[in-house]
């Protein structure tokens, strides 16, 4: 840093990046707040943002349920991953395991519609059901699609989001050194508790992180929900987008308005998660150059 | 063990659920309730969709098309970018670091409504481009990971060994640094891929309509309710995307193979 060509260098090549995510980013902020304010400020006092409210925690209760299955499933899965491992003396990884992370590949569009395919009332799982005699007609088997409690958005999220979440988690179990865990079996130490209490905790700061990740997509997607979901109540993303195409001046202003905090929102939270876990993967500092 | 891998593989049957259900969906025009199989099974729906003039190709080759320019910017603009933030220390580096990466959780529609009055105003939407500009935001974080990690691992020593064998820089450049980066350069692609192959919402938005992609020929079929056509383009759809991540993985290998 010492005046060296190297500053220009440094410089060069991290403007156009910058630039652009910065610029890109803080343009589309500072533009939907400026519209939000412009059209607020032209229609005058009267704004009743009642639907949004609604909204919101339409889309916070299934944001939240939807992070909290899938962290529950990801675990239920992990442990299961390594009580394979732990049964076995390579303690390698569990090839199966890699079928579990399929849903990865399909985009969340797809995934929506495949779930859809499989738990709507005509569905192959109600053709399941029917063909086991468990329900007779079709509307017998319950509405699991398109329903207000909004299931299938959740099915799809948890389908889609776990295998991510095992995925971050497993690398974890791998690596971790195998011996404390014949020590702790010598001691007389139970498989479930070695898990409870030693690799949960280990795990812990990657799933915190790796939940607020999932909470702020589920939060924030909209292909899933404009599939899957009913007309009233919607989640905050299909009502901005359905306000901002086709809506009246003061719903367009409160699409502007929602838009502009939901990114504001979702920067902050960026910037917060990956804070933290740039301080907690050092990388290989040590060898990198003073320029 | 045996028991748990048997446990295992129920789970797997379980969740392939889904997948079942495509392609059986995919195979026939009606499938009469409660029949667990269509009663004919044939590729009827997909000769239909690829017949002459249809726009299921165009839409391929316009998808495909915006997927590559993505890649190329995102290229052009992360690879000095990671080289500096992978091998240099300095002060600022996490800052920036951080900067970089989190537009990861922001939202490709919200940022499309964002920019869209912009675009509107140079005359960018409705046209490739304006998507091609709203579709790099949520990607570059995604390629800047990816080259970051393989900057760290190529270091300096190769480079500075080729430099004292006489290699001028941009032969560096091409016969050191660029083959050293090829695994990194596939990660960033791939996810940039599957990233911008997926976009419904801000490509409609954007592109007005007039940019189809596959998504947004896909979509009018998945909200119609014409379950056959949804399924056959949401299988064509994963089939895209399985074969740009092989073109990548094979095709850049091969391309670095020859020429070393």
């Amino acid at each position: 840093m010492n005046g060296s060509p190297y500053n220009k260098k440094i410089i060069l090549s991290l403007v156009p990046a910058l630039t652009l995510v910065i610029g890109l980013v803080g343009y589309s902020i500072g533009s939907t707040l400026t519209q939000a304010y412009q059209s607020f400020e032209s229609i005058g006092a009267s704004v009743d943002a009642s639907i949004y409210i609604t909204s919101f925690f339409y889309t916070l209760r299934i944001a939240v349920l939807a992070t909290l299955s899938a962290l529950a499933l990801a675990l239920f899965l992990l442990y299961l991953v390594f009580t394979v491992m732990a049964a076995s003396t390579s303690r390698r990884k569990v090839k199966q395991a890699d079928f579990l992370l399929a849903p990865m590949f399909f985009p969340y569009f797809s995934a929506a519609y495949m779930i859809y395919l499989t738990f709507s009332q005509t569905g192959l799982l109600s053709r399941v059901t029917a063909n086991l005699g468990l329900t007779q007609a079709i509307q017998d088997f319950p509405i699991l699609v398109n329903d207000p409690f909004g299931w299938g958005i959740l099915i799809t999220y948890v389908w889609k989001t776990a295998p991510f979440m095992l995925l971050l988690f497993i690398p974890t179990v791998l690596q971790h050194d195998w011996k404390n865990y014949e020590m702790a079996r010598v001691f007389g130490c139970k498989r479930p508790t070695y898990f409870l209490q030693v690799i949960l905790p280990s795990i812990g700061k990657t799933a915190l992180f790796v939940s607020l990740i999932v909470f702020t997509f589920t939060f924030t997607s909209f292909e899933v929900p404009y599939l899957l979901g009913v007309t009233y109540p919607k989640t905050l993303s299909v009502l901005t987008y359905e306000f901002y195409v086709g809506g009246n001046d003061m719903e367009r202003a409160l699409a502007f308005l929602i838009n502009g905090l939901v990114l504001l929102g979702t920067s902050g939270l960026g910037i917060y998660v990956f804070g933290q876990m740039e301080g907690l993967s050092p990388g290989k500092r040590q060898e990198r150059r003073r320029s | 063990m045996k028991r748990h891998i048997a446990g295992l593989y129920f789970l797997l049957g379980v969740w392939f659920l889904p997948i079942f259900a495509l392609v059986l969906r995919a195979l026939a025009k009606t499938w009469q309730w409660p029949r667990l199989l269509p009663k004919d099974m044939n590729l009827d729906p997909w000769f239909h969709l690829f017949r002459e003039g249809s726009t299921t190709l165009q839409a391929i080759g316009t998808t495909v098309m915006i997927a590559l320019a993505v890649i190329l910017v995102n290229l052009l603009v992360a690879i000095p970018a990671a080289n500096i933030l992978g091998r240099y220390a300095f002060k600022g580096r996490s800052l920036i670091n951080i900067t970089l990466t989190a537009p990861i959780l922001l939202p490709p529609l919200a940022l499309s409504i964002g920019m869209h009055r912009t675009l509107i105003r140079y005359g960018l939407d409705d046209h490739i481009i304006g998507v091609i500009i709203a579709l790099i935001v949520p990607t570059m974080p995604y390629m800047l990971r990816a080259l970051i990690v393989g900057f760290e691992s190529l270091g300096f020593q190769l480079e500075e060994q080729a430099a004292t064998l006489g290699a001028r820089p941009l032969q560096r450049l091409q016969y050191v640094v660029l083959p050293s980066l090829l695994p990194a350069v596939i990660a960033g692609a791939s996810i940039t891929t599957l990233i911008t192959i997926s976009q419904y919402a801000s490509v409609l938005l954007i592109g007005g309509g007039i940019v189809q992609t596959l998504p947004v020929v896909t979509f009018p079929f998945l909200l119609s309710g014409n379950e056959t056509f949804g399924s056959v383009y949401t299988i064509v759809f994963a089939l895209l995307a399985v074969l740009l991540l092989l073109f990548l993985e094979v095709g850049l290998k091969r391309y670095y193979r020859k020429d070393l």
